[in-house]
């Protein structure tokens, strides 16, 4: 079996494991008809909600984080500290907000009279597949990237993978590499199962409703929208379907808010840098390119599209993310894993910044357990030669050091350039398609980024 | 134990791509070690650790490789104790629950 055999056949085995036609949503080179595209998954936002419903998803506790708003109060000048809220996204059946993009995908499946499905993914994704399809009485695989050549696993992904396993699904763990999507495609072409591709309208569609029970939950308790909703970022779909439900529930003034642990520097596909990341997830070695070159996915157009949706990206260091677990724990009474923390690091910074009358809505947590776990991982990171201490998380060095803060002035956030994602972004459409754009394709592109025509203009 | 009866759950190791079949453009460290699979299910026959041995999947479909494990344990924990999240902790409490509010 060869790489470039299983990707030669790679437009064939998507269209059998999907029921979208994506080349009928196509309009030029690059432009195609995204809100057609996800208006044909054939889903309102209230059959979402029933679907889920049945499946046992969603309508997760909104919780106002008194202690840490209060916390946030001590350190930031008179009149400031917003109100922090926390959607406990854990109490979903697998453990995270993932069930709802699982939810839609099982559901079309078992519908279509797939056998099975399938999922590439290292995260909690793979264990929301698993527990829809457990459910759904459908088979499942789910293909992770797990250890290094040395045969040395992430604590983190190994407990994930456990999880499917628990929840009955064959679990084909791999050593680092890209080549992840490729053998997600020899098990679809082998297995005839449904591609629940995290990249799917029908995967985007299922977070809507996450968005929208924000909304409602916000304005039961105080009356108004959200001021800000902060979302964890890696490829995407987190942001564009949380902030797509709170406009369909006309939040027009909340901020949508992206927010990625820093790893500048480490290479996504190296086996030697794969154990020196201290996080699996939601930092920016996913966040920034699949913001500034969404089409990178497992499908052939991507549903999640994240500078649609931003009004902000924000970073915020590995240490503040560990720090900010501990303080959910021990201020709160809540031990959740510490990915799903990234945006409650960086709403602590915000936090301070907002005026005390208005809210801040962290929009998830993940499950918290064997390896993901602050000790397992801060633990892990040590056994692979990385510096672990207090101090200013600014010194922190991704690869080198974890650096866990001291002070709470020492929270900050970094913030990244949205023009210059659109840049890259305007720099990767033309190696895809060539300098000379037709009107159409422009007139996406700055949809898409949401920018102007001549900003698209000028760029090119 | 070193050896499977057929039907006892195990875990197998198999190389899917060589160096020389891998994907183009690979970090150099990468592009070196082959790409590598790991996978749980039953023993389609007996087999010694490090014997080839077909396993059905929880899928499934079968699959061929080395006989790594029987009964494969997971190891991962909780990890060892972390002295500056104890210190974390106790600075917060203390703020918040201390003589100063």
């Amino acid at each position: 079996m060869k790489w470039s055999a299983i990707m030669a056949r790679r437009e064939e085995i998507l269209r059998k494991s999907s029921t979208v036609d994506y080349s009928s949503f196509r309009r030029g080179k690059l432009a195609f008809d995204y809100e057609g595209m996800m208006a044909a998954s054939g889903y309102s936002l209230d059959q979402v909600r029933a679907v889920q419903k049945a499946a046992h998803v969603g309508s997760t506790p909104l919780l106002e984080l008194e202690n840490l708003t209060a916390l946030v109060r001590r350190h930031c000048a008179p009149g400031k500290g917003a109100r922090i809220f926390l959607k406990d996204e854990a109490a979903n059946p697998s453990g995270s907000f993932k069930d709802r993009r699982a939810s839609l995908s099982v559901h079309e499946a078992k519908k279509r009279g797939f056998p099975g499905v399938a999922a590439a993914t290292s995260g909690n994704y793979g264990a929301a597949v698993a527990s829809q399809a457990a459910a759904a009485n459908l088979r499942c695989v789910v293909v992770q990237e797990v250890f290094d050549s040395r045969g040395v696993g992430q604590p983190e992904i190994v407990e994930k993978g456990r999880k499917c396993e628990a929840l009955g699904a064959e679990v084909l763990q791999l050593s680092v590499g890209p080549e992840l999507f490729a053998m997600l495609l020899a098990v679809l072409d082998e297995t005839g199962f449904f591609n629940a591709s995290l990249y799917t309208p029908l995967s985007v569609a299922g977070i809507e409703t996450l968005g929208a029970e924000v909304a409602e939950g916000v304005r039961a308790a105080t009356g108004r929208d959200p001021d800000a909703v902060i979302i964890t970022h890696a490829g995407g779909g987190n942001v564009t379907g949380t902030a797509r439900g709170l406009r369909k529930l006309g939040c027009d003034r909340t901020k949508v808010v992206a927010a990625s642990i820093d790893i500048e520097g480490l290479h996504m596909a190296s086996d030697e840098a794969f154990n020196k990341k201290s996080c699996t997830t939601g930092h920016t070695g996913f966040g920034v390119p699949f913001a500034s070159w969404p089409d990178r996915a497992d499908v052939p157009l991507n549903a999640a599209r994240s500078l649609r949706y931003m009004d902000r990206y924000v970073s915020v260091t590995q240490g503040q993310v560990f720090w900010a677990t501990e303080a959910l724990g021990c201020l709160e009474g809540l031990e959740r894993g510490p990915a799903g923390n990234t945006s409650l690091a960086a709403a602590l910074v915000l936090a301070a910044e907002m005026p005390a009358e208005e809210t801040i809505v962290v929009q998830e947590t993940e499950y918290s357990g064997a390896g993901k776990h602050p000790t397992a991982q801060l633990s892990f990171a040590r056994q692979n030669g990385i510096e672990v201490r207090l101090g200013d998380p600014a010194d922190e060095v991704p690869g080198q050091s974890i650096v866990i803060p001291e002070r709470f002035e020492q929270l900050r956030v970094r913030e990244m350039d949205l023009d210059h994602l659109r840049r890259s972004y305007i720099k990767n459409a033309v190696k895809h398609a060539g300098k000379n754009l037709a009107a159409a394709d422009l007139d996406f592109i700055a949809e898409d980024i949401r920018t102007s025509r001549e900003f698209v203009e000028e760029a090119l | 134990m070193t050896a499977a009866r057929a039907g006892d759950w195990v875990e197998i190791s198999a190389v899917l791509l060589s160096p020389a079949e891998r994907a183009p453009n690979l970090p150099a460290d990468t592009a070196a070690v082959p790409l590598v699979m790991r996978v749980r299910g039953w023993a389609q026959a007996a087999a010694e650790v490090g014997a080839e041995v077909a396993v059905r999947t929880q899928a499934g479909r079968v699959l061929a490789g080395t006989l790594l494990a029987v009964n494969p344990r997971f190891d991962h924990d909780f990890g060892g104790c972390v002295p500056e999240l104890i210190e974390v902790r106790r600075r917060l409490t203390e703020e918040m629950l201390g003589g100063d509010r």
